[in-house]
């Protein structure tokens, strides 16, 4: 049931991160067992921005969380470069849904911090910090703590803290979801950028489908609860992209109807699932 | 009232001293008009020529010290002890499960019921009062402290391990950090509490000491010297109190402020 727009794209790239039938299971705090992620498999290719999208507690922080190792999949592998991974791979950056900046460290602290869990010395990484903080667009705020900074900042320096590291893979788990619009719009254009630049492996989760088509190569589109692979489409739009004008593109709203035809039942799936208003009588 | 006025500013602090003026002058005057009795409530005057006396005779430094020294060291011990054993609680919730109802338990009792125990085992020197000042800290920065370890963010704690942090680099960088503000109210409070500690056990037995001569004033009917004794505690536990706030603005710069 897998629906493919067009097959041009990274598919013919090496594998980078693969799924196989990962199963996951929650045991919540009443008891009950909660099936979180159902039989997912999927291949992510080297260099690829992929996107995976689902309606709100679909499972797709629960995979993220799988793929780098911070849960354990009840059933399953995690393949990275062709070998399964178990537990924490080095190889993953992963900006959380949270915030996850330490609020007792200074931006520059907070961008050297993988740096130092590394052991690199104080010179080095204050230098290789320094560098990133300017390219972010944060000169002027070395020495401020997160509570002093923007929402749009702080997502600056968690970018920031993550390419310090240079992983080869990225992880962005709804990274600008509280943002205003405007903002969200930079903040993506220089995800593209950097993606370009870097050639970084990118998983990048949302629940906006627009967000998904501008950025990626890939959409997956994950079922409500329990999260399945439901459809993959590759997004045709011609690269480099501009995430402000994208939407214009002859072929993007076609795109959009295409998906958000299959999204939207699992948007109506998932709200049964929450329950309906009553009728006032 | 008029914008002029509310607009002079007069510190906090010299409100206070203010207020307490204030109080004595009252205490004063209706002593003075012979509506308070100095045999039971005594008098600013007195207490102050008291104090004076007290502090020309090397009194205050000889037992003031004492007890200051006693209730240093327990609030060192206590606190370091406490600390430690919140992160080994922390970190091996097993053990935290077979002890703390045991550690509940003791807290529960009235640690003066210690008293004639911690005599008899350190002595009537300044041992058996720095044992009972560390003992009453001790419960303060353990509860404290393990309410911050198991309030610490899990999010932070999956970033740094992301990062490819091991246990000791996420404790250094998150846990203990995360804890800091829960160290400093433990402060705050083990302050007191070990001072109380340390006056707790001079009333039990003892020769020297703030404990001792109020102990020993009271004994004798000699109110002033009590309410001296008292005045400088008050004194001694503030301006303690105006330390660790003063260190507490320094660390926690990082932390957003309510006012
Ligand atoms: N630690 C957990 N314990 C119990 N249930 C959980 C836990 N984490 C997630 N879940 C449940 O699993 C489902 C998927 O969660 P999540 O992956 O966070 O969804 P999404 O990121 O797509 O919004 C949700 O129904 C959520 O309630
Ligand atoms: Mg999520």
């Amino acid at each position: 049931m897998t629906s493919i727009i067009n097959l041009q794209s990274k598919s013919e790239n090496k594998i980078k991160l693969a799924l196989k039938n990962i199963t996951v299971t929650f045991s919540s705090s009443n008891g009950h067992q909660v099936l979180a992620v159902n039989d997912v498999s999927l291949d992510v290719y080297e260099q690829e921005f992929i996107a995976l999208i689902g309606t709100s507690g679909c499972g797709k922080s629960t995979l993220l969380n799988v793929m780098a190792g911070l849960i354990t999949a009840d059933s399953g592998q995690v393949l990275i470069d062709g070998v399964e991974t178990v537990g924490i791979n080095p190889k993953i950056g992963y900006m959380s849904q949270l915030d996850s900046l330490l609020p007792w460290a200074t931006v520059m602290d907070n961008v050297a911090l993988g740096l130092e869990l590394r052991g690199i010395s104080k010179k080095e990484r204050r230098a290789m910090a320094r560098e990133l903080i300017v390219r972010m667009g944060l000169t002027g705020f070395e020495y401020s703590y997160p509570h002093e900074l923007s929402g749009g900042m702080k997502k600056r320096v968690t970018i920031a803290r993550v390419l310090a590291i240079d992983p080869e893979i990225l992880f962005m788990d709804e990274p600008f979801g509280p943002l205003d619009a405007f903002t969200k719009e930079i903040l993506q254009d220089d995800i593209l950028k950097i993606w370009h630049e870097t050639k970084k492996t990118i998983v990048y989760v949302t629940h906006d489908l627009s967000e998904a088509i501008s950025l990626a190569d890939r959409v997956v589109l994950i079922s409500s609860r329990p999260g399945k692979v439901k459809a993959e489409y590759n997004i045709p739009l011609p690269r480099p992209r501009n995430v402000m004008d994208i939407k214009f593109d002859a072929n993007y709203v076609d795109i959009e109807k295409t998906i958000w035809l299959q999204l939207k039942e699992e948007v109506i799936k998932g709200k049964e699932g929450i329950g309906h208003v009553s009728k006032i009588s | 009232m008029s914008a002029k006025f509310r607009n002079i500013r007069i510190p906090a602090l010299i409100q206070t001293v203010l207020l307490v003026m204030a109080l004595f002058l009252i205490w004063e005057l209706a002593t003075r008009a012979g509506k308070v009795d100095t045999f039971f409530f005594s008098s600013p005057n007195l207490i102050g020529n008291d104090i004076v006396k007290m502090w020309t005779s090397g009194d205050i430094s000889k037992h003031v010290g004492i007890t200051f020294k006693e209730a240093f060291y327990g609030l060192i011990y206590g606190g370091v002890f406490g600390t430690l054993c919140a992160f080994i609680f922390g970190m091996n919730k097993k053990l935290h499960n077979i002890l703390f109802p045991i550690i509940v338990g003791m807290n529960g009792l009235p640690k003066l019921a210690l008293g004639p125990l911690l005599i008899f085992w350190f002595g009537i020197g300044i041992e058996s009062k720095i044992v009972m000042s560390a003992v009453m800290v001790f419960f303060i920065f353990l509860f404290n402290i393990y309410a911050g370890y198991c309030n610490v963010d899990v999010t932070l704690i999956n970033a740094v391990r992301m990062m490819g942090g091991n246990q000791w680099q996420i404790i250094r960088k998150v846990i203990w950090p995360s804890c800091i503000p829960w160290f400093l109210v433990s402060l705050r409070t083990g302050l007191g509490m070990s001072i109380m500690g340390a006056i707790v056990g001079e009333y039990i037995g003892a020769n020297k000491g703030l404990g001792w001569m109020i102990q020993n004033a009271g004994g004798t009917y000699n109110i002033t010297r009590v309410i001296s004794c008292i005045v400088l505690l008050i004194i001694l536990m503030a301006s303690l109190d105006y330390f660790v706030k003063f260190l507490e603005k320094k660390i926690l710069r990082w932390r957003p402020t309510v006012d």
